[in-house]
């Protein structure tokens, strides 16, 4: 008995021992699906998945977002189109972007914290990377580009706040959170001189548009950085730097002007050479959710993009000349007869064929697409074709056509543009060049420019810009760097005209004099909402931001 | 419970018994003074010093391996003594006395405080005899018989027999600790059998605590214990939901009746962290468990709750938000008992939202745009229903909610033992249907209990149990942007009546979003599966080394797999619109958790003193691992395997984290005389989830205890004070519950990005993590009271408590501005007090033809920040804290916004009043009136804005918690009843459940009836002039005190009839009991919530109503 006790006893304390110091070192654990950062910078390999990682900053794919997840996302960058005199966001006058220029922008629209939250967030990616790529040993000529590649893409961060905000804090390294709370905003001044400062010392060590290959495409190349520093010249009004600039991607020779219009914005022409820089989707594995956004109910979309009248009254007849409604070339039957092409590959008009035929007409109670019933349809009875792929037959969250940033024709007017405000004459060489290309390739085909008049020009300019980029994100930041939007953004919008409907929305009960559906009115404060406040949730933690 | 009891009430009566044993009579009967023994021995046990005498002498020690430990060494060296004179010698060397009664001498431990060395029973003349039973039929050893006004008794043996002198017209009173008392007249009957019925409170009732269990009457730290009775006759389908206002200090709060999903939010005495988890830790049977709320109700024999910091310290590290611990149920006896108890019937939701009809929906439409969308013709077309394709009236409420669910459960037990083992095995079955097509719950429960004697030290107890549940819920058709039921519940919330559910033709309508209304996303082949097999193997092994010294080795397995299934299939809506592709999705959960843990136990009395020293080891770890998988593109909706999905698009992910915890513990129990109690524990702690250097933690505590009841001047000089204890503790616990890598510095996956037409894997740092991490840790101070009057009619507890955490494990995203551009991993940031009141009292009048009880709880908590660390950010408006949610001195989960002073009546009024322009630069006559409070003078400024004119509006944490149980008994009929309730607490309905006309959705009736209008501007209407709301909200949809709601509610929880079958009629059915009752759950509610919606539901519309439900039962034993 006793025996058996201290054999008992010798064994407990043997299999206690054995479990305790066994055990310890289980107290140690990492974990099992992510890279350690002590230990990730050691190859090229590992630096690419980190480039990609800042690439993709916070772009939400496969699930429609309700706010904007980057600028470059379609829900950043075409959604801001809904403050401007081209569009009307479905949901309504009380929609966070058309507040940002309807008068009642205020600190706690929740885009603002949006929009705040992932540039901050890119830039803190940005940093980090740039602090860290320097431990991993590789071939320096293409440690230099990576450099480049993310030195830029914090500079796109800071070139559009600086654009709407003015005056941000400008960080530059990684911050802890005490550091965080406590930054100051530092002058649009000093910002924008930064930007300038990157855009000259990275645009060296990245390859040209012809120098990328096709496997790279998506990679930010010279031509993607002089753009954006000709367009903060040409907001700056820095109209002879902008001239120069934009002269140099021109003179590069790689890019062009391409025959078909209407597939630059679809899958099947994405990689056109017209197309400099262009947020990457691709179908199911990286998409986007645009199409659930943006197809007409009838095809089971949320047709949340109505543009609105004062843009389909912005394409010229097929002649050259403005549109009017007195017009003989005004057909009221089909609002695309005799117009601009590039209309018909914009704007859905009632009775446009699309996924059967798409009716927005406010009698047609039995139309998915009935303009006016309290439905979620179009607003203004005008829908968006441009982007949106008719031929796409799956998941509409999971669609893959790419969402260009900057395309060629932008740069040849904007080109235009900085030697016109430079206060150059302008000669029919400088317009075939330029605008002509645009408005000249094969698909559009509208007569040349021939005015060389400033005055003229600029206002034929202005328009062409307008309806060449329209919808693509870009004009409400042209209303206010031209300073317009005081004029243009107070006023009362329409959309499509519906002569003989029975059931009209109408301003205060007065019949609009082309029968037009009453959409809504902006007025906004000059002054006031030129910059936009910085988001409340931000001034509650670091009041020193207001 | 009882089988416990018995035993403790057994060793009580043992050591405290003042009654000499008797037995029957032997003429000639020698006594132990009267013949001499030799005894010579060096060092030897007990056990063969007896033996040595029973050889010598004839004589038969009797004694019971469990109060007197037979080991213990003596030396002997006697010749030719009396048998009196060796048996105290050895009792001055030992703790151990005898008795002889005739030919036994009874060994005995001895009585604290006094040292009685030997004696001898007179021998008495037996004329009655008899037997004495529990109620179960088993025998009931140690119950002391006293004939009533005489000192003479005596005491049942083992299997429960006596025997006693005692004339015709005396009175028997048969005691035992735990039961009530038996009064028998002596007829002219020579046997008396006896059963004793249990009571349920009694000073000696035993109280579940860490690693053991203690007399209530010892108890010093704050317990509170929920036995089987109180669990087992309820109808609810989460276990938590039946501590709803049964226990002080507990606050349940369920937010929805989701079908399997039903538990509430468990948290003991408030809310004890702002960034970590608050849920208590739960242990069955000693080991942690995930699946509480799946627990047969059946199965379990009591719930401890442990609330203050000594006695849930011996659980240290995970205890700072209290314990909550399980016991399952043993057999009990030698008898197999086979009982049945099941119930089935019929659920309903408390309350649901009402929508306005479509011909009102359009009125109001054209109220909002301030233009007439809707003619007047198009109105009477809603309201005369000629067109209903195009102007139809939908229910979708009514069309979501078609069902007034079964629900039914059952039960078998069976249970019995022998001398040497007890089992326990129990089969259950639940089956909850929901509310909604395609939607129920069904669970299996198994569980298997067994306890065997190994040899006279060696005891196993093996525990296995199986919970195996299905989940059925609808799915919505593939592509939209809702896919759970919840969500498509949600849409009901959203979606006006001027939608068409269905065409004429049979197409579906489009519905808001253009991909069809709730009516067609619940009639499709799109489904819901979740399936989940939790396995749960605990053994123990517990080796009696000494009679003073036990060790026990506990081993544990728990494994839960949860395998689910989704399809999001395709669906016509009508002939140019067809939803899809159809996807099919699997997940596969498995968790593995193991635990090894030492315990050594040692219980000794010198004299006065009593001591208790526990100290133990013990590790667990845990791995996770999740797999999931999808492919669309599915052939049709009936093959639901992914290989018939396309192989275009097929996605699959994996991953899997691990924890560990080591620990170390101990604790010192100490009482002198059962006067002053003492109690210290400690437990040292080592967790995975912290860094190499700061894994380890200490936690301390110690609490102590004066009985002054038992003090002399007043024991027994007043006969209506049972018991008056006041207690203190004080003491530092854990918690860990945080991510299972919070420190360590990582580069995360699932940041790809495309180039070039090819998806490229990418990294990111999501989070900034602090290497400095360690516990949080909650400092508790509890002072409190027990009072026991007239015999447990009326007892009364109240407890002060104090709970202060510090290096609160916070991840302060909202403290820290965006620029820092990374999620925040917890820092050890910020202090939180959680102090209050919590007071029972109980009163009850047993008797058997009638009885009746009453037993209330009130529970007062102060939520209180006493410091954010790094949110802490001063506020221009004087407030400190993040500027939105955490506020130093104020409680947590506020509603920080506005103070609304009803609603502008004109534009006079607009113009008057302070500039909104910062919130509302265009009012109305209509909006809402938001006050000026302050400006940067501290006086109001004469502008509303952000930064001065917000204020902290109300706490989603209950400050008052109450409970009422109510009971009677008359003849065989039972009544009970539950009311509970909650005061002072904020509720808020946002989105589709609280606003008109949200991202195009519906109108509530209320809305409707208590809005503001232009032909009546009244000042204080109880809605808004009507706008449409979108994502963005409107002015008027800012956080505001118009939007806050009144949470306090005061609901019947539980009322159940009961009749219980006499034993006559039980004979003749050859039963041992049956009991019938009807029981309703969740019966009514008293609130000034919205209509439509229960006060503890806080939503923006995906919810799922919370479940009332009306059954009829059986309790049947055979």
């Amino acid at each position: 008995m006793k025996n058996l006790y201290k054999k008992y006893t010798q064994f407990g304390i043997i299999l206690l021992a054995a479990i305790l110091f066994s055990c310890v070192d289980q107290l140690e654990k990492s974990p099992l699906d992510r890279f350690d950062n002590a230990t990730f910078w050691s190859s090229e390999e590992n630096a690419m998945l980190a480039l990609t990682g800042v690439y993709r900053g916070g772009i939400i794919q496969n699930n429609p977002t309700v706010n904007p997840s980057n600028w470059w996302a379609y829900d950043g960058l075409l959604f801001m189109e809904f403050a401007s005199d081209n569009a009307y966001d479905r949901r309504g006058d009380n929609s966070a972007f058309h507040r940002l220029s309807n008068g009642t922008l205020t600190s706690s629209i929740n885009i603002l914290e949006s929009y705040w939250s992932s540039s901050y967030k890119n830039v803190a990616n940005c940093n980090f990377f740039l602090e860290n790529i320097d431990k991993v040993p590789m071939d320096e000529h293409v440690k230099q580009r990576m450099k480049s590649e993310v030195r830029f893409l914090r500079a796109a961060q800071y070139y559009y706040m600086s654009q709407f905000w003015g005056s941000v804090p400008l960080v530059l390294e990684t911050l802890n959170p005490d550091e965080a709370n406590s930054v100051v905003k530092a002058p649009k001044t000093k910002i924008v001189s930064f930007l300038f400062n990157e855009f000259s010392e990275i645009v060296e060590s990245l390859p040209s548009h012809a120098e990328l290959p096709s496997s790279e495409r998506g990679r930010v190349t010279k031509q993607t950085v002089l753009a954006f520093q000709g367009r903060l010249q040409l907001s700056e009004k820095l109209w002879k730097e902008a001239e120069h600039t934009y002269g140099e991607i021109i003179s590069l020779g790689e890019n062009s002007i391409d025959p078909d219009y209407a597939g630059l914005f679809l899958k099947s022409n994405e990689n056109s050479d017209e197309i400099i820089f262009s947020t990457q989707y691709i179908d199911n594995l990286g998409a986007n959710a645009m199409l659930q956004h943006f197809y007409p109910a009838l095809a089971g979309g949320w047709h949340l993009f109505n543009p609105l009248g004062s843009l389909a009254e912005s394409y010229n007849f097929i002649d050259g000349s403005p549109f009017s409604y007195d017009s003989h070339l005004y057909d009221p039957n089909n609002l695309l007869n005799n117009r601009d092409p590039r209309m018909e590959a914009t704007i859905l008009v009632d009775g446009s064929q699309f996924k059967g035929t798409y009716v927005t007409h406010p009698d047609s109670a039995s139309s998915p697409d009935q303009l006016g019933a309290g439905k979620q349809t179009t607003q203004t009875g005008y829908g968006l074709k441009k982007f949106v792929d008719e031929s796409f037959s799956g998941d509409l969250r999971n669609y893959g056509g790419n969402t260009p940033i900057i395309r060629y024709a932008e740069i040849l007017l904007s080109y235009l543009e900085a030697k016109l405000e430079g206060g150059n004459s302008i000669s029919q060489a400088d317009l075939d060049q330029t605008i002509n290309l645009v408005r000249g390739r094969a698909s559009v085909n509208l007569p040349p420019i021939t005015t060389t008049d400033s005055e003229e020009l600029r206002e034929l300019l202005r328009n062409e810009r307008r309806v060449e980029l329209a919808c693509e994100g870009i004009r409400y930041w042209d209303l206010l760097r031209w300073e317009i939007a005081k004029d243009v953004l107070n006023a009362d919008f329409y959309g499509a005209p519906f002569p003989g409907a029975q059931k009209m929305r109408m301003k205060d009960g007065k019949v609009d004099p082309h029968n037009r559906w009453y959409v809504t009115t902006r007025s906004f404060r000059e002054g006031v909402d030129n910059y936009w406040p910085v988001p409340q949730t931000e001034v509650n933690i670091n009041p020193a931001l207001e | 419970m009882l089988s416990k009891r018995i035993l403790y009430g057994f060793i009580f009566q043992l050591i405290f018994c003042t009654v000499l044993l008797a037995n029957s009579g032997k003429a000639q009967r020698k006594n132990i003074d009267q013949i001499k023994v030799s005894v010579r021995v060096e060092n030897t046990p007990l056990e063969a010093v007896f033996i040595n005498i029973e050889k010598q002498t004839g004589f038969a020690f009797t004694y019971n391996t469990g109060s007197v430990d037979v080991l213990q060494h003596v030396d002997l060296d006697v010749d030719q003594k009396t048998v009196y004179e060796v048996l105290q010698e050895i009792s001055n060397q030992t703790d151990v006395r005898f008795i002889q009664i005739n030919d036994n001498i009874h060994v005995k431990a001895q009585q604290r405080g006094s040292r009685e060395g030997v004696s001898i029973a007179e021998p008495i003349r037996a004329d009655v005899t008899g037997k004495v039973l529990d109620e179960f039929g088993q025998p009931l050893p140690g119950v002391t018989i006293i004939i009533e006004g005489t000192t003479r008794g005596t005491v049942t043996d083992l299997e429960g027999n006596y025997e006693i002198a005692a004339e015709e017209g005396e009175v028997l009173v048969f005691s035992f600790i735990g039961f009530k008392d038996e009064r028998v007249t002596v007829q002219s009957q020579s046997t008396v059998n006896v059963t004793m019925l249990e009571d349920e409170k009694s000073l000696d009732e035993v109280v579940v605590v860490g690693y053991g269990e203690q007399k209530k009457a010892d108890l010093i730290g704050a317990v509170s214990q929920l036995s089987a009775d109180k669990i087992d006759n309820r109808q609810v389908t989460s276990t938590s939901n039946i501590l709803t206002g049964q226990v002080p200090g507990v606050t349940v709060i369920q937010r929805g009746g989701r079908p399997g999903a039903s538990g509430g939010q468990i948290n003991i005495r408030g809310v004890g962290s702002f960034g970590a988890g608050t849920n208590p830790l739960i242990l069955v049977d000693g080991i942690p468990t995930n699946s509480f709320n799946e627990i047969d109700p059946n199965d379990i024999e009591s719930i401890s709750v442990l609330k203050d910091a000594s006695s849930a310290a011996i659980y240290g590290a995970r205890a700072a938000n209290g314990v909550i611990l399980v016991t399952t149920k043993m057999g009990k006896g030698e008898k197999a008992n086979v009982s049945y108890s099941g119930y089935v019937g019929f659920q309903q939701a408390t309350e649901y939202p009402e929508f306005v009809n479509s011909w009102e929906f359009a009125e109001l439409y054209n109220e909002a745009d301030g233009n007439q969308v809707y003619t007047a013709e198009d109105i009477q077309k809603y309201r005369d229903g000629s067109d209903p394709d195009n102007y139809p009236n939908t229910d979708f409420i009514g069309q979501v909610f078609t069902k007034k669910p079964v629900q039914t459960a059952h039960n078998l037990t069976i249970n019995g033992g022998s001398k040497t083992s007890k089992y326990n095995l129990s089969f259950g079955y639940l089956f909850q249907d929901g509310l909604v097509v395609n939607n129920n719950y069904s669970r299996y429960n198994v569980r298997m209990n067994l306890e065997n004697d190994l040899g006279p030290k060696l005891k196993l107890t093996s525990r296995l149990a199986l919970i195996n549940s299905l989940i059925n819920e609808p799915s919505a058709p593939a592509t939209l942007d809702v896919t759970d039921m919840v969500g498509i519940i949600g849409q009901s919330i959203r979606f006006p009546s001027i939608y068409v559910d269905r065409y004429s033709n049979g197409d579906y309508g489009l519905g808001v979003v253009g991909k069809g209304t709730p009516v067609s996303y619940l009639n499709n082949e799109s489904f819901f599966k979740s399936k989940s097999l939790d396995i749960n193997a605990n053994l123990k092994l517990d080796y009696q080394l000494t009679k003073s010294f036990k060790i026990s080795m506990i081993g544990a397995y728990n494994q839960s797999t949860g395998d689910d299934k989704r399809l999001l299939a395709t669906q016509r809506l009508n002939s140019s619109i067809t939803l899809g592709p159809n996807i099919l999705t699997v997940n596969a959960d498995k968790n593995y958790y193991k635990t090894f843990q030492l315990v050594g136990d040692y219980d000794k009395i010198f004299g006065l003193h009593k001591i208790n020293v526990l100290a133990g080891y013990s590790y667990e770890d845990n791995l996770n691992e999740l797999t999931s998988a999808s492919r669309d593109k599915l052939a049709n909706n009936d093959l639901t395997q992914l290989d018939v999905g396309a192989p275009d698009n097929q996605k699959n992910s994996g991953t899997a984290s691990e924890w560990a915890l080591m620990s170390f513990f101990g604790r010192i129990k100490y009482d002198y005389v059962e006067k002053y109690l003492f109690e210290a524990t400690m437990r040292y702690d080592g967790s995975s989830r912290f860094p190499t250097e700061e894994k380890f933690a200490l936690f301390p505590s110690a609490a102590i205890g004066w009985r002054i009841s038992e003090e002399g001047f007043l024991k027994d000089k007043t006969s209506w004070l049972d018991d008056l204890k006041l207690k203190a503790s004080y003491g530092i616990l854990g918690n860990q519950n945080i991510g299972n890598y919070p420190y360590q510095n990582t580069l995360n996956l699932d940041q790809n990005y495309s180039f070039g037409g090819i998806v490229s894997t990418g990294v990111v740092r999501n989070v900034i993590t602090d290497s400095t991490l360690h516990w949080e840790s909650t400092r508790t101070v509890d002072i409190g009271m027990d009072v026991s009057l007239w015999q447990g009619k009326v007892s009364f507890g109240a407890t002060y408590f104090n709970r202060f955490t510090y290096d609160i494990l916070n991840s302060p995203t909202s403290s820290v501005s965006s620029i820092v551009g990374f999620g925040l991993s917890q820092q050890n940031s910020g202090e939180l007090r959680n102090s209050g009141i919590e007071m029972d009292l109980t009163y009850r009048h047993t008797a058997e033809k009638f009885g009746f009880w009453a037993s209330g709880n009130l529970t007062i908590i102060n939520n209180e920040i006493i410091d954010l660390g790094v949110g802490n950010i001063a506020q221009p408006n004087g407030l400190v804290g993040n500027g939105n949610s955490l506020f130093i001195g104020y409680p947590m989960n506020i509603y920080y916004g506005y103070q609304a002073d009803g609603l502008f009546v004109n534009e006079e009024e607009v113009s008057n009043w302070p500039t909104m322009s910062a919130i509302n630069p265009n009012p109305k006559p209509g909006d809402i009136r938001y006050k000026d409070i302050s400006g940067p003078d501290g006086v109001p400024d004469g502008k509303v804005d952000p930064t001065y004119d917000r204020t902290v509006l109300g706490s989603q944490i209950p400050k008052y918690n109450f409970g009422l149980n109510l009971g009677a008994n008359f003849k065989g009929f039972d009544l009970s009843m539950l009311i509970q309730g909650v005061a002072q607490v904020k509720g808020y309905l946002s989105g589709d459940a609280g606003f008109a006309f949200n991202n195009q959705g519906g109108v509530q009736k209320w809305q409707m009836e208590e809005r503001w209008t232009a032909e009546n501007p009244d000042r204080n209407a109880g809605y808004p002039r009507l706008e449409f709301v979108s994502n963005a909200g409107t002015p008027n949809t800012l956080m505001s005190s118009f939007w806050t709601l009144n949470g306090s509610y005061l609901k019947l929880r539980n009322v159940q009839l009961g009749y219980s079958l006499s034993d006559a009629a039980l004979d003749k059915l050859k039963l041992s009991r049956l009991r019938m009752y009807v029981s309703a759950e969740n019966i009514f509610t008293w609130s000034n919530y919205r209509r439509g919606w229960d006060p503890e539901v806080n939503t923006a519309r995906a919810y799922y109503p919370i479940l009332g439900n009306y059954t009829f039962g059986v309790n049947l034993q055979f």
